[in-house]
């Protein structure tokens, strides 16, 4: 992984170091808008090949060993990419349905909840508890007590 | 001394009280939950801090920050599990203690240890920082863009991991802090089409992202669902106080290395505890009783991971450095309430200087009294199941971003940034060295222009110009430290040859 995120990081270094010449020439001091962003860019690429170099030669090392190159995700991996969609779902509602935060925040909590916990007599019920005590709960202390405006109220 | 005791009496009030309370209290919560920190806390809260006055607000923070790294003692005796990385070092001593059936008297130790640490590094914290203020009131744009600079460095060089991945991390942050309008001339820069991001990117939504949304997601994939079960025994709780005492070169040594940890930018409490934990074990005449339930051993660390709180609140409230990744996000705080920390701090906003200063001070006492009270609560609250947490942590943050601008693509930001979080934690890119930079970067670039600008593009005076060239020359030394190893290496072999 060290290996992808290096290469992920030059590519950034270079999206940044690229637009920074699209940047007016420095006009009110001498450095400009320009300077700091193609320094930082400049090195931020060096290390980063540097990085994804010394990765390589290990990851060429651990396949002469014969060893398993690819990063290990171990535990829930199922019960957590289920959690992430949800999470992707529950900002998507928020940004576009105007259901209001209180009952969309409850179906996440609750959906979240049944997906993360071992399903039993007991959770089952006690989650949808505690889902509306969180989202009805923090609603009125948001909105009514600290009057922000919370988002999914369309 | 005048305007701290302002400050204390100020902090004594009954409303500042409470907060430092409610502070301490939190902080010891989350401190006691393996998993959540105080860093992740006090990101999580910034937006309720927008509600209170810039000295209540960063009270509570201050105060959690003092709270969570206690908190951790709990879960290290009785679970075996670090409630926060600083407590790493206790579990080696504190759990064998419990299992012998002194869990009460290992949690006394670490309790009036991490007290005496943080009194201790309080008195540093009081004497050192105003007249280092005062010191740093002299340096020009070239000093603080070069201490800037080596904070950057040092941050890399001495933190967790790699020292070329943390400035990778380094560098990055430095990039994400130039999004936005440059704020010399205005110029809109690397919004890449998007005009949500013309403002740049807010602190409090890659804050979150990183710290809060990338450590959900870590323990969503770690949960099993299950459900720990222990039996807290606290007999010997107040009793312990004079295991503590009767090891004074401990306590005093463990103070100074906690305190002087503290006050190297970017190093944690957790380097602290190992610090201090090696030396009391390297020195002992009986080395081999550490790891096996010794008291000298969790005095070690307790001492010194409380101790390197304050240590690190130096060079914050001094010179607007963070002395640690929580104090760089404390410097956010700080920003979100329009106060910038830095050598003038104590004379554009004292009530603050001083506050942070007396905070420290109140929540240190607070946290003894709420140990001793409420240790079998903190017991109970490590062991909450995270299938409980995790979504609502989610689901406050959503609300805090949401709250900073009322704008839902700052929800995607979190997201975004708690993707990358997760991502740099899987390769082993810190997170740390990546929020300082970004946090530093616009007054660094700020002072560098502002210094060419006052020097007609001439570089030299960051060289010349004595406190700068010795700023440099210490950046220098720090970034070349990892390659001392190697050549001594070298030199052996070659030697042996």
């Amino acid at each position: 992984m060290g290996f992808a995120v290096s290469v992920a990081l030059v590519v950034i270094g270079l999206t940044f170091f690229w637009s920074s010449f699209s940047l007016p020439n420095p006009q009110f001091d001498p450095v400009g808008p320009s300077g700091l962003p193609k320094i930082a860019s400049f090195v931020l690429v060096v290390l980063c090949l540097g990085v994804a170099a010394a990765e390589l030669s290990s990851i060429r090392m651990m396949l002469r060993d014969r060893m398993d190159v690819l990063p290990r995700i171990t535990g829930n991996i199922w019960p957590a990419v289920a959690f992430g969609l949800t999470v992707i779902v529950y900002v998507g509602a928020l940004t576009w349905l105007t259901l209001g935060f209180a009952p969309i925040t409850f179906v996440f909590l609750y959906a979240s909840g049944l997906i993360l916990a071992p399903i039993n007599r007991r959770t089952v019920p006690g989650l949808a508890v505690l889902a509306a005590v969180v989202s009805f709960g923090s609603d009125y202390v948001f909105s009514s007590v600290l009057t922000l405006v919370l988002p999914g109220a369309g | 001394m005048e305007p701290l005791l302002t400050a204390l009496l100020a902090a004594l009030q009954i409303n500042s009280f409470a907060i430092i309370a409610l502070g301490v209290f939190l902080g010891l919560v989350v401190g006691a939950i393996p998993g959540l920190g105080g860093a992740m806390l006090i990101a999580l809260l910034l937006p309720v801090t927008f509600f209170m006055t810039s000295i209540n607000a960063i009270s509570l923070l201050v105060a959690i920050y003092v709270g969570s790294v206690s908190g951790g003692l709990v879960s290290a005796t009785i679970l075996r599990m670090p409630g926060t990385p600083s407590a790493i070092m206790t579990i080696l001593d504190s759990y064998p203690m419990a299992v012998r059936g002194e869990a009460g008297r290992a949690l006394g130790i670490g309790i009036f240890a991490s007290f005496i640490g943080g009194l201790a590094s309080w008195f540093v914290l009081a004497l050192l920082t105003p007249p280092l203020a005062e010191f740093a009131l002299r340096f020009g744009p070239y000093e603080l863009f070069a201490l800037v600079i080596m904070a950057i460095v040092l941050i890399s060089s001495v933190g967790e991991g790699s020292f070329v991945k943390s400035l990778c991390a380094a560098f990055f942050g430095v990039l994400v802090a130039m999004v936005g309008a440059d704020s010399s001339t205005g110029q809109i820069r690397f919004n890449f089409g998007f005009n949500e991001l013309s403002g740049g990117l807010k602190l409090l939504p890659v804050l979150l992202g990183l710290f809060v949304v990338s450590q959900v997601i870590t323990d969503a994939l770690a949960m099993g669902g299950k459900v720990e079960k222990f039996k807290l025994v606290t007999k010997g709780l107040t009793q312990s106080f004079k295991d503590v005492m009767e090891r004074p070169l401990n306590l005093a040594r463990s103070a100074v290395i906690g305190t002087w940890v503290g006050i190297l930018p970017g190093v944690g409490s957790a380097v602290a505890a190992i610090a201090s934990y090696t030396v009391a074990k390297n020195t002992s005449k009986t080395p081999e009783v550490y790891g096996t339930g010794s008291p000298d051993g969790i005095v070690a660390a307790e001492t010194a991971n409380n101790a390197s709180v304050n240590g690190a609140l130096v060079p914050l409230v001094a010179m607007g450095i963070p002395g640690s990744t929580v104090d760089a996000i404390l410097i956010g705080a700080l920003l979100i309430h329009n106060v910038e920390p830095g050598p003038g701090f104590f004379q554009d906003a004292p009530e603050i200087a001083y506050g942070i200063i007396a905070v420290a001070l109140v929540a240190n006492f607070l946290m003894l009294l709420f140990m001793l009270v409420g240790v079998r609560l903190f017991a109970l609250m490590a062991v909450v199941p995270k299938f409980c947490l995790l979504p609502s942590i989610l689901a406050f943050c959503g609300v805090g971003v949401f709250a900073l601008g009322q704008n839902v693509f700052d929800m995607w930001v979190l997201l975004a940034f708690g993707l990358i979080g997760y991502l740099m934690r899987l390769g082993k890119f810190p997170i740390g060295p990546f929020i300082i930079a970004y946090i530093l970067a616009p007054m660094a670039e700020r002072e560098f222009r502002s210094g060419m600008t006052a020097s007609q593009g001439d570089i030299t005076p960051l060289f010349t110009q004595p406190i700068s060239l010795t700023l440099v020359i210490v950046t220098v030394l720090v970034a070349l430290f990892p390659l001392y190893g190697k050549i001594f290496g070298l030199v052996k072999r070659v030697g042996a040859r």
